[in-house]
């Protein structure tokens, strides 16, 4: 902050950018008044929804990287392999 | 008037707070305007709005209305409304981010008719940008 008060500049984007009302809670995105005086507490499922939202470019690339090993011969061997297994 | 009022309120409830959107045949007339700085281009009759709905009911599915104040004065009715919902869909290009918004917005609705002719919307979406993290709050820029 006090690099804002320094700074004209950034005075000037402090008050072009004001603070909303609400923003959401980093644990799990509910939307929290900024000036709220209630105790917040983050309710699990909602926790659990916004992780793995936030996961969600991680877990794409991890299908994306599977699906391409599973193309491989090692891939297709361990999918011969688990196939069989399950028989 | 106290129709009028009820009217605008039921689009806001019913069709984005609920996506109920055949109430829009009901009360907007086929070459209504709807003016929302956040669209590029002024929604045109009951379809129009409905479109405009289902975009932010796709990234909001959750999306609820709640109305503060209802004005009502001749053949126009001002509504201040909160709306809250959790960014499950795309919205403005930004993908789903799992947070919870809450934006503040004034319709202002024309009657004629018995159906809303124009309508009027400005909505705190710079608020919501900021919340979805894609544009810094004031806060952050230090």
């Amino acid at each position: 902050m006090d690099r804002v008060r320094e700074d004209p500049v950034r005075q000037q984007m402090s008050l072009a950018f004001p603070t909303p009302d609400h923003m959401p809670c980093p644990e799990c995105g509910e939307s929290l008044p900024v000036k709220g005086e209630t105790a917040h507490v983050c309710d699990d499922e909602r926790r659990l929804d916004y992780r793995l939202v936030e996961l969600r470019p991680e877990i794409d690339r991890f299908d994306g990287d599977l699906a391409g090993w599973l193309d491989t011969p090692a891939g297709r061997f361990a999918r011969w392999l688990a196939e069989r297994d399950r028989r | 008037m106290q129709k009028h009022a009820e009217g605008s309120k039921r689009i806001l409830d019913e069709v984005f707070g609920a996506g109920n959107y055949e109430v829009a045949d009901e009360l907007i007339a086929a070459d209504a305007q709807g003016h929302d700085p956040a669209l590029p281009q002024p929604t045109i009759g009951p379809e129009g709005l409905k479109e405009a709905a289902r975009g932010y009911r796709g990234a909001f599915p959750d999306l609820t209305m709640s109305i503060q104040q209802v004005v009502a004065e001749g053949d126009s009715v001002a509504i201040r409304w909160t709306a809250r919902g959790t960014h499950k869909g795309d919205l403005f290009g930004i993908a789903p981010t799992g947070k919870q918004g809450t934006v503040t917005g004034i319709t202002i609705d024309r009657w004629a008719n018995g159906k809303i002719a124009e309508s009027w919307t400005n909505w705190d979406t710079l608020g919501l940008l900021q919340q979805l993290g894609a544009v810094p709050a004031a806060l952050q820029t230090a």
